[in-house]
């Protein structure tokens, strides 16, 4: 044990932790942060979308029925159309377009497309901006949350083409959605989509953190000629065994860091509120779960999939760093390795279990390829260093 | 050049990086390879030009009716029959105009960008006069094939030859450590100079990199995509467009006239001095890190640290600045050549910002060098 601790301080040399920290950093800043700070304060209608998701958990709870729904959404559509009412009558640029009522703004509404007066676009825009607290945005998104709650069933149902795609097994994971109300439930596409995102991103990220930190053991061992002593000590050639066991270690331990780390980060958004809600909820637009679980339970799902990827790449780090001879012929051997598990990771984890928008998912039609795809990828990595620990046995020292 | 020769010689001799050049031209070809669905259309273009020529008029009306009835060209005829020129009458001021507003810029950068845009009108004028817009280039598959070829292809080439020349020059800086024969060399009066060979010898072998990986690359783009008689067709035809965030769709105009082939190939003379720039900051990262591993993290850090220090400092000098840095010339490559957007204040940005940097670049290599002269090796 003690030689492992020792092989895994070799590991956490403080340079490349420093470098690491800086790179991980730099990546947030570049590619995850905005899916934190603009959560709840980026695009419209996200904004309002993501708001009466909260609204409606604090008061229902995650699970919703149709019925308590349209209450919900009957006594806020009053609140907010008298609101927009005080509005019509105080600012003049409605008085302008002829708009002195929610009725008469509706009108102006549904012949969107048309052609609008100079006086009707600005009234019309100015209602969904700053100035009306974009009412217009949050009236729209109560009547859309409506209508997708009970659309979402029965949208494939609806439409023949998307249907005709489904398989037997798909179909009948459809059927079982509908008949357990698992769309009853709040949680809208907007959460789905960010954290989906946010764990892509993270995912790479937390490949190359992986690759930075394992792959140099074997290759600076073997800079200083120090693999010519650990073969005369007693322990001889098992060392590789403990080397192995370090770099294993030690990307468990990195892994477990960076998803506190970064989760913690995430968690600062408040989307942890929909832990319980179920996945296939109907406010999750076009989304069809392959398996019956929650929000929480896919976020999970991930992390433990992250996990057995950065296992696997660390093994095949081990085994690149075993056959390099000097830093910059392993860069360029990890540079390839670090294309593959991001291209991997943007595959498995892009909307994961999901029946119509995972890559993965959708070439070969088995429920769980995820799970199949790491697990290949971890046995490919375990058959590789097993080659390289048994040829150890062999390999001429000199 | 003895010692040039011999260093050359010892990077030519790792085999990863012939590998590594396989690997990377192995990614190029999944870029290349695969056709959208405006490929068909480019095709019949490109093949059509050889008939009509590249020029929109009458001449070219008449030369596209002598071609085989179809689809295609009455489709090509819809496009380009009484084609009008954008430039005539088109006035760049609003660009300037939008940005200012949509950026709240004042004082000084509010001064130069109007100024950016006054200058490119000159520009604009000179392109309407000769009626550059009123040439074929790939008619509506325009924008999708020129940001194929100079946003995908020529933008990952130039990343993979940028990396590859700081790769190269890192594994010669650390070549003395990694073979054990730092203390030998470095205690000579040649070995203490031999930096400068080591970083021409570098330079070298990353200007091959450079040409074969282009080489290799263009000649496979070249060999599935046909561009027929459109390569004197000027890049700011009136079917290239700039879909710009702040303006709105617009031409794509350029400084100076460019033609499709003469566009390409001052494309190509940036990227090769890029590529030299990428390779002169690992020398300065390699001659004070004696470890190469950390060294190409830390360049990794510095090229990422100069993206995100404009955002840091988002519509502030320093940010502007940043944006002639060699990170973000990478990243803005598309629009090499024109007026580059709201995040550029000077006029020909690409050559302003590959030349300061390597000005700068040049000094930190001379005080590098000069302190390893000095630096106690042990």
């Amino acid at each position: 044990m003690s030689m492992i601790w020792l092989e895994m301080k070799k590991i956490w040399n403080w340079k490349i932790l420093c470098a690491l920290a800086l790179a991980c950093a730099l990546f947030y800043v570049m590619f995850m942060s905005y899916f934190v700070s603009y959560y709840k304060s980026g695009n419209h209608p996200q904004v309002e979308m993501i708001y009466y998701a909260e609204e409606l958990v604090h008061l229902y709870g995650t699970s919703i029925t149709p019925e308590e729904l349209s209450a919900y959404v009957a006594a806020e559509r009053e609140r907010l159309v008298a609101q927009a009412d005080t509005q019509f009558k105080t600012m003049p640029v409605f008085a302008e377009a002829g708009i002195y009522s929610y009725a008469d703004f509706s009108r102006l509404r549904e012949a969107r497309g048309s052609a609008f007066t100079q006086a009707e676009n600005d009234a019309y825009w100015t209602l969904y901006g700053e100035a009306c607290n974009y009412l217009g945005f949050f009236l729209e998104t109560l009547e859309h949350m409506e209508e997708e709650f009970d659309i979402k069933p029965i949208y494939i149902g609806w439409n023949d083409s998307v249907w005709g795609v489904l398989n037997e097994r798909e179909q009948a994971r459809y059927t079982e959605i509908v008949q357990n109300n698992e769309h009853h439930t709040v949680l809208s596409y907007w959460t789905h989509g960010n954290t989906n995102d946010y764990a892509v991103c993270f995912a790479v990220m937390l490949m190359l953190a992986v690759l930075i930190l394992v792959s140099p053991l074997q290759v600076s061992d073997r800079h200083g000629n120090i693999h010519h002593l650990q073969y005369s000590s007693k322990l001889g050639r098992k060392i590789i065994h403990r080397q192995l066991a370090a770099t294993l270690l030690s990307a468990f331990m990195l892994t477990t860091v960076l998803v506190l780390i970064f989760g913690g980060i995430y968690s600062t958004n408040g989307t942890y509120l929909f832990w319980d809600a179920n996945i296939n909820s109907g406010l999750n637009l076009g989304h069809y779960s392959v398996f019956h679980m929650t929000y929480g339970q896919w976020v999970t799902a991930m992390i433990v999939l992250m996990y057995i990827l950065a296992l696997g790449v660390s093994m095949l780090a081990f085994v690149l760093s075993r056959f390099s001879r000097s830093m910059i012929t392993l860069i360029m051997k990890l540079i390839p390795l670090f294309a593959a598990a991001a291209y991997l990771c943007t595959a498995v984890f892009n909307y994961s279990f999901s029946m119509l928008d995972n890559t993965l998912y959708n070439l070969v039609r088995v429920f769980g390829t995820e799970v199949y795809v790491c697990g290949v990828v971890v046995i490919l990595a375990l058959a590789a260093v097993l080659y390289v620990v048994r040829r150890e046995k062999r390999v001429d020292v000199m | 050049m003895e010692v040039f020769r011999l260093e050359l010689k010892k990077i030519l001799r790792s085999p990863m990086l012939f590998v590594f050049l396989a690997l990377c031209f192995g990614f190029n070809l999944l870029l290349v390879i695969p056709r959208t669905y405006y490929f068909d259309y480019a095709d019949y273009v490109a093949d059509a030009s050889r008939t009509t020529g590249y020029r929109l008029g009458a001449e070219f009306d008449e030369n596209l009716l002598d071609l085989e009835p179809g689809e295609l060209r009455d489709w090509l005829r819809e496009e380009t029959y009484g084609a009008a020129d954008v430039f005539d009458g088109y006035d760049t001021a609003y660009i300037a105009d939008a940005y200012i507003e949509r950026l709240n810029l004042s004082g000084y950068k509010a001064e130069m960008m109007r100024g950016k845009y006054a200058a490119l009108q000159a520009a604009v004028n000179d392109k309407a006069s000769t009626d550059e817009s009123l040439t074929l280039y790939f008619a509506s598959a325009t924008s999708d094939k020129h940001f194929g070829l100079h946003g995908i292809t020529l933008r990952f080439l130039i990343a993979q030859c940028g990396i590859l020349a700081a790769l190269i020059m890192l594994l010669s800086l650390g070549y003395e450590h990694s073979s054990r024969t730092a203390h030998t060399v470095y205690a000579t009066k040649t070995g203490r100079h031999i930096q400068r060979h080591k970083m021409l010898a570098s330079l070298s072998a990353g200007m091959m990199a450079f040409a074969v990986l282009m080489g290799l690359t263009l000649a496979a783009y070249f060999a599935l995509n046909d561009y027929g008689n459109t390569w004197g067709s000027s890049v700011s035809s009136g079917f290239n467009y700039i879909n710009d965030m702040l303006a709105g769709v617009r031409p794509f105009v350029t400084w100076q006239r460019y033609t499709v082939l003469t566009y390409l190939l001052a494309v190509l003379v940036i990227a090769a001095l890029l590529t030299v720039c990428f390779g002169t900051i690992a020398f300065v990262i390699g001659t004070w890190m004696k470890n190469s591993y950390i060294g190409f993290l830390v360049f990794l850090i510095i090229n990422a640290g100069c993206l995100v220090f404009a955002f840091a400092f988002a519509g502030r000098l320093p940010a502007y600045l940043s944006m002639l840095s060699p990170a973000w010339l990478w990243i803005k490559q598309p629009y090499w050549f024109t007026d580059g957007g709201a995040d550029i204040l000077w006029k020909n940005f690409e050559v302003l910002g590959v030349c300061a940097s390597l000005v700068l670049l040049a000094g930190l290599c001379l005080f590098s060098a000069k302190m390893f002269r000095k630096r106690d090796i042990v």
